[in-house]
């Protein structure tokens, strides 16, 4: 493409052409142009003619300058009078423009904010409670990182730090193989692992409840997101598909990488696809099937919509299980709620504006509340106030 | 005027004063507008863009030398108008399942050519007399020799002497364009 410095000494060139007022060297230039350049030759043929320049001419006069420069002195005067522009972080987190105009809501409160960060941080840090796991006979295992042995004769079940690892145990014509459910509750502020018999990985993230069974037996391979959010590898096997229920829909798989974020307090079930392929439809309705492509995303949000398909960039979606929360363009609701699964705290907001102001960034899960906080304030958009668990965020 | 030289011969300006940047918005705001307006297909958003870069350059008036002041508008329109149209794909191509295109494929430079050879040529009637301009832009507007006598309260016979001397001045300028063989045409009517 032609550069704009171009581009104006062209159309110079040209209506020197018109009026025949070119050096020779410069009518040769014009001439290999309307040579070699269809839509110059036409723009040149048509300008030439009275009734094509004379609409030109109209459409350029019938702009009101004078009005025109009414508002641009409007707009300088308007522009006098705003605030200096507030800083922006050069770190992580940047402001997008607000979609929605501010509805201001003054909350009422009745405790004084007054406490320290440091306070609301050591309050809000949830209890170290671990991942536990259900066997169906009622029996709950707390999965603290130490090996832990479940009796059962068909299948070995090992912890490895934050990995919950199945592995069909040796064969014996005596073992009863069964699909007995077992469930895994991972709670506010963990992530753990788990490796199925058949090969398959799952990343469970916080607040997340999920069955399977300790062994697939049947043609299907089934498992349940309870609520809460996973990333699935899965083993591919053409003869046993591999289906995850999640409370509205269900999504069929064949050999691939996906994630699944179902909350039972979202209104959403929203798979991404990474790699391979999946199926995805409404839990009562048969009807509903989409096929998802890598790099697609399915939205459900109720039975009477249709399945929502979508291009996204995956990686901020997935970034969770290893360690980072990406944030393309959120509203502050929505990284706070975000932040809500891994820390038991309330939070407040001063008005709608702020609840709806977006950013953009990048957080380290292990850095903590303390650095989203810190890169929040940075910005100079939000202050914070603290009294016990909750939060209130405020405009500057 | 503020002017600056610089080694090279070029000549750096500054605005210095309201009635220059008034001068600057009167010569280019309708060709950067239409230039907008054909890039991004939204007259408003258009119309926001220029009065926006405009309002940035009366600002920045103080910091800023500008050696040639076309260059400088349109490639602050055009970079505008193209993160708008980048803006509006993603949405579009979301809803129609495409796959993004970051570079918006679009050949704005014959659009430009276009809308700096009209600024030109309507500078240039701007350059005729007040009376000479005013038959010719009456006559653009499709009035009659009548209606244009009454409007500008003249004779019919003074509306015809300018409109030839319009003409004339059109052809003395623009020698070779095919403006005047028609008018020559219509002239033996008369």
């Amino acid at each position: 493409m032609r550069k704009i410095e171009e581009n104006l000494e062209i159309s110079k060139l040209l209506l020197l052409h018109l009026k025949d007022e070119l050096s020779e060297s410069d009518k040769r230039k014009v001439d290999k142009l309307l040579t070699e350049d269809n839509d110059i030759y036409l723009l040149y043929q048509n300008i030439r003619k009275k009734k094509y320049l004379d609409e030109q001419l109209k459409r350029h006069r019938s702009i009101d300058i004078e009005q025109k420069w009414l508002d641009q002195t409007k707009r300088i005067s308007k522009d006098k009078f705003k605030k200096r522009a507030t800083l922006y972080s050069q770190i992580a987190a940047a402001v997008l423009i607000p979609l929605l105009t501010a509805t201001y809501l003054l909350l009422n409160y009745e405790a004084p904010f007054t406490d320290t960060k440091s306070e609301f941080i050591a309050n809000v840090i949830p209890e170290s409670s671990k991942p536990q796991l259900i066997v169906e006979e009622g029996e709950i295992y707390e999965l603290d990182g130490n090996e832990v042995s479940v009796a059962d004769s068909s299948i070995e079940i090992k912890v490895q730090g934050s990995s919950l690892i199945y592995a069909d145990a040796v064969k014996n014509e005596n073992t009863q193989k069964s699909e007995e459910i077992h469930t895994l509750i991972v709670p506010r502020g963990g992530e753990f692992e788990l490796n199925l018999s058949d090969g398959s990985k799952i990343w469970v993230n916080s607040e997340t409840t999920i069955k399977y069974p300790k062994q697939f037996i049947g043609k299907n391979r089934v498992i349940e997101l309870v609520s809460g959010e996973a990333y699935f590898e899965i083993a591919h096997n053409v003869e046993h598909p591999f289906i995850v229920n999640t409370e509205k829909g269900m999504v069929q798989v064949l050999g691939t990488a996906f994630n699944i974020r179902s909350y039972s307090d979202e209104e959403t079930n929203v798979t991404t696809l990474v790699k391979g392929s999946v199926c995805l439809r409404h839990k009562f309705d048969t009807e509903s099937s989409v096929k998802l492509n890598p790099g697609q995303q399915g939205v459900i949000i109720d039975v009477n919509r249709k399945i929502n398909v979508k291009e996204v960039d995956t990686y901020p979606i997935i970034a969770w299980k290893d360690g980072y929360y990406i944030f393309s363009s959120n509203s502050l609701e929505n990284i706070f709620n975000q932040l809500s699964r891994w820390y038991d705290f309330k939070v407040e907001f001063e008005s709608d504006y702020l609840k709806n102001m977006k950013f953009r960034g990048n957080v380290e899960r292990k850095a903590g509340i303390t650095q989203i906080l810190d890169l929040l304030e940075k910005t100079q958009k939000v202050s914070f106030e603290f009294s016990g668990k909750t939060i209130r965020v405020k405009s500057i | 005027m503020n002017i600056k030289e610089v080694n090279s011969g070029e000549i750096f300006f500054k605005i210095d004063n309201e009635t220059h940047f008034k001068s600057i918005f009167d010569e280019y705001f309708s060709s950067l507008y239409y230039y907008a307006v054909k890039i991004i297909h939204d007259d408003q958003i258009a119309e926001d863009i220029i009065q926006e870069i405009f309002l940035n350059l009366w600002k920045k008036r103080d910091e800023v030398y500008i050696n040639k002041i076309a260059n400088y508008l349109y490639t602050a329109v055009r970079f505008r108008c193209m993160n708008h149209i980048r803006h509006e794909k993603v949405k579009v191509d979301f809803s129609e399942k495409k796959i993004r295109e970051y570079e918006p494929q679009i050949d704005d430079s014959i659009i430009m050519i276009e809308e700096e050879m009209v600024r030109e040529i309507n500078k240039l009637i701007d350059s005729m007399p007040d009376q000479r301009k005013k038959v010719f832009l009456l006559f653009l507007d499709g009035l009659s020799q009548d209606e244009i006598a009454s409007e500008l309260n003249i004779s019919v016979n003074t509306v015809k002497t300018h409109k030839l001397k319009a003409r004339q001045f059109l052809r003395d300028h623009l020698k070779n364009s095919l403006y005047l063989l028609l008018l020559v045409k219509f002239d033996s009517f008369f």
